[in-house]
């Protein structure tokens, strides 16, 4: 089977299950059904993030449930999604003695693309054209990321994994980041993992967020907003009782002034004397989805 | 987007960024002129007294068939030991930069990626071998007799190297894709495969004079020896004695000319036969290959409850931890050694099983059986234990945070080197002192010997930032003393009772170049972080 365009990508996870030989089980009775568009995995660390993109990138089976790209399981047949898959892992690394032009050359040619005109477009895509002929082994942190997107965009995928991109990333990256996944995301899936709430509150058609291998929340970003409307409260707490209350609370965010604590609380009831409610972001929806298990 | 593939590009493709990638690395720079200094040394100069071939005390005359027979044999040699080492990290080199992980999301299949992989290594080290060639055939014009023949060192080193760089590229593989072989381990096991593979076919040649012993003769060792057999038989009308290497010879002996190997099918077959063993080799790494699959990795690492590790290591770690030797370490040399060797310990708890083992041996059997059994055993133990302690902080990733404390950086060197010297003694403390009441003087080159281990460990460590040129360099090092009974300069550690005073005074210098060299190091990285 062949994809007719980036548009046609769909995935459906069944029950998919990861327990490794350990005993350890990474992703537990996971469903989803995903189209097109931006779908933003969030997750504390140890959630299962990665172990779920690894075997939506075909790199290691489920143990249990299916994994289907259109009708295709992809565990039987993975070239179906390779074919017109991009992927990039997390901690991304690059081969130090190889130009930008060399490192991304190799990476096309492997997804069978040759022609050289691609390879420069995407070096100017991420900004890297001017730095081309430079061996990425000198490469900053960002840079080597945009790399990494680079080689994961080559072959125009209709199926776009990244996993924790913006992890060490100064806000400029970030930034950069974000709109050119933003700008790629329309026509097709794009899975971005990360626990930064901020680098996909301007670019996630869906969120799902994931605990202990579990999926407990999967919407669109104002779904979530509306989920946790009534749970969100600001207040002023005396430095005295801060350190009480934060063991009692969820504080989604704190700043300390010379007349005590000023706290962003998630709470299903007002928290505290003085608590005025607030509306939601998506940072106090993904605490409130975390802390309460209340999907919306 | 235009999609183009073939089974044979892609192999291409992941072999060319393989060597382009290997050429790249200030290593390979170092390896290329360290074989113009070796073909400089290894075709003496006749002027010197010393020849490159001799046959029954005649030195043979300097000919292109000579000299390439001689250099292509020597090659075959140390390319099967050094081989190995230089290129069994190549499936390591995707895994730490999980580009691994990218190439698996891929349609490259297993088979394309180990096969590019496999030819990637054969072809840098065919580069390798090329440039040593170009190097000895200058040495050719230098010092020859006759006129440089580049056709007949095509046809040797093709007969004798080619099927040592294929056969090693594939061995290298296998080791990395079979997870209990790809560690130090594996790397001291190769050893041993190269020892019996360069011992069996010369032994069954010498023993039988079986042409059968040919056919798995990776390192040519049988093919040399009849090649040189065949003409020497018919000119000396005796069983000839060849040496091969630079030797002193008698210059009141007139010159033997080589007239090189008499090519034929079966001689052809052979060689052809003997690179076949590279498929074996393929076929397992193809079997054992997880093709980055983070569970199955972990499965193969030993994560398993049942697994050895998991039934011994753990335990004995436990066990370890009650000795809290976490809290050994900190700011001074001595709080910092003593650290080293906890961290030795709790990483590796087969240590303490070994140095126990290596006490209860030395103290049980019978000294004769200690000094040509157990002590040789024991250095093997300690390549094994000693290579990883100056790379170890770096392979993870925490020498900056370890060197951003203050007093560890200038203290660090000397600590791996008291840490390494210490480990040894415990290796040997039991052995050291039956040999001391027997033979003192012996003793005392057991003393040097560790020494040497421990700062060559050190030093080679720190200059190369990997533990494969030490191991590499010990462990060949090994087979020529254990290979040279009776020579007094290899006895470098006194197992063999041979080694003088000046031996011993040669080794300990060499100890101390090598410890030198690792405090220069270190103190030209801290030099340069200011």
């Amino acid at each position: 089977m062949t994809i007719a365009s980036p548009a046609a990508a769909a995935l459906t996870l069944e029950g998919v299950t990861k327990r490794f030989r350990n005993g350890v089980i990474a992703v537990n009775d996971l469903s989803l059904s995903l189209g097109t568009g931006v779908l933003a995995l969030l997750g504390p660390n140890g959630a299962g993030k990665t172990t779920l993109m690894q075997m939506i990138a075909t790199i290691t089976k489920p143990t249990a449930g299916r994994i289907r790209f259109g009708n295709i399981d992809i565990a039987r047949d993975p070239d179906v999604l390779r074919r017109t898959l991009g992927y990039l892992p997390q901690d991304f690394g690059v081969y130090d003695g190889l130009t930008a032009l060399e490192f991304l050359t190799y990476f096309a040619a492997l997804k069978g693309i040759h022609d050289r005109s691609r390879v420069t477009e995407m070096l100017e895509l991420v900004n890297l054209h001017s730095v081309a002929d430079r061996a990425v082994g000198g490469f900053s942190g960002g840079m080597k990321q945009r790399l990494g997107i680079a080689q994961a965009l080559i072959n125009d995928p209709a199926v776009l994994i990244v996993d924790e991109p913006t992890a060490g990333l100064d806000p400029e990256e970030r930034l950069r980041f974000r709109n050119i996944l933003s700008d790629i995301g329309f026509d097709r899936l794009v899975i971005f993992s990360t626990h930064i709430v901020s680098d996909i509150e301007s670019i996630a058609t869906e969120i799902a967020v994931m605990k202990s291998g579990r999926l407990i929340a999967t919407a669109a970003p104002p779904d979530f907003l509306r989920a946790a409307a009534g749970n969100v409260w600001e207040a002023w707490i005396p430095t005295a009782r801060f350190d009480d209350e934060r063991k009692r609370l969820r504080i989604a965010r704190s700043v300390r002034t010379s007349d005590g604590v000023h706290a962003r609380i998630v709470h299903p009831e007002r928290p505290c004397d003085g608590a005025a409610m607030v509306e939601p972001e998506l940072e106090d929806a993904f605490i409130h989805a975390l802390s309460f298990g209340a999907a919306p | 987007m235009a999609e183009r593939d073939s089974t044979l590009r892609r192999i291409c493709i992941i072999a060319g960024t393989d060597v382009r990638m290997r050429i790249a690395r200030g290593s390979t720079v170092v390896v290329l002129v360290a074989l113009c200094i070796f073909a400089y040394v290894l075709v003496p100069d006749l002027s010197t007294g010393r020849a490159l071939m001799q046959v029954n005390g005649h030195r043979a005359l300097y000919n292109s068939a000579t000299i390439a027979l001689a250099t292509s044999s020597l090659c075959a040699v140390m390319l099967g030991l050094a081989g190995f080492y230089l290129t069994s990290n190549t499936v390591r080199r995707d895994v730490e930069s999980r580009t691994g992980y990218v190439i698996a999301s891929t349609r490259v299949r297993s088979f394309e990626y180990l096969a590019g992989k496999m030819l990637g290594s054969a072809a840098f080290l065919a580069l390798v071998v090329l440039v040593y060639v170009l190097n000895v055939m200058a040495m050719q014009l230098l010092r020859g007799e006759a006129r440089v023949e580049p056709l007949t060192y095509a046809a040797m080193f093709l007969a004798i190297v080619g099927p040592v760089i294929i056969v090693v590229s594939a061995i290298a593989l296998m080791f990395e894709c079979v997870r209990p072989l790809s560690g130090r381990i594996g790397d001291i096991l190769y050893f041993f495969l190269w020892a019996f593979m360069l011992s069996a076919p010369a032994a069954t040649v010498v023993r039988n004079r079986s042409d059968g012993a040919s056919r798995y003769d990776v390192f040519a060792i049988a093919f040399i020896i009849n090649a040189a057999n065949d003409q020497a038989i018919s000119d000396f009308h005796a069983r000839p004695e060849v040496s091969i290497g630079s030797s002193r010879f008698d210059p009141t002996q007139s010159p033997w000319r080589f007239r090189g190997v008499r090519w034929s099918a079966p001689v052809i077959l052979a060689r052809v036969t003997s690179a076949m063993l590279a498929f074996p080799a393929l076929l397992i790494a193809w079997l054992a290959f997880a093709r980055f699959d983070p569970s199955r990795m972990k499965e193969g690492a030993g994560s398993s409850r049942t697994s050895v590790r998991a039934r011994v290591g753990v335990p004995m770690q436990r066990m370890l931890r009650m000795l809290r030797p976490a809290s050994w370490g900190g700011p001074g040399l001595l709080r910092a050694t003593l650290g080293e060797i906890a961290l030795t310990l709790m990483l590796r708890p087969a240590v303490f099983l070994a140095v126990i083992a290596a006490a209860v041996a030395g103290a049980l059997v019978p000294v004769a059986t200690v000094r040509t059994a157990v002590i040789p055993i024991i250095f093997v133990a300690l390549i094994a234990t000693l290579a990883e302690i100056p790379t170890r902080d770096q392979v993870a990733r925490v020498d900056g945070i370890r060197n951003g404390i203050v007093g560890v950086r200038a203290s660090s060197v000397y600590a791996k080197l008291l840490a390494s010297l210490g480990i040894a003694l415990a290796f040997r403390l039991v052995p050291l002192v039956r040999v001391a009441i027997s033979a003192p003087a012996d003793a005392l080159s057991l003393l040097i010997g560790g020494w040497l281990f421990a700062a060559a460990g050190v030093g080679l460590g720190l200059l190369s930032r990997t533990p494969k040129l030490f191991a590499s360099v010990a462990l060949l090092f090994l087979y020529v003393v254990i290979s040279s009974a009776h020579a007094p300069e290899f006895d470098f550690a006194g197992w063999n009772g041979t080694a003088d005073n000046g031996v011993r005074a040669a080794y300990f210098l060499t100890a101390m170049i090598f410890a030198a060299l690792a405090a220069l190091g270190n103190w030209r990285a801290s030099h340069a972080e200011r």
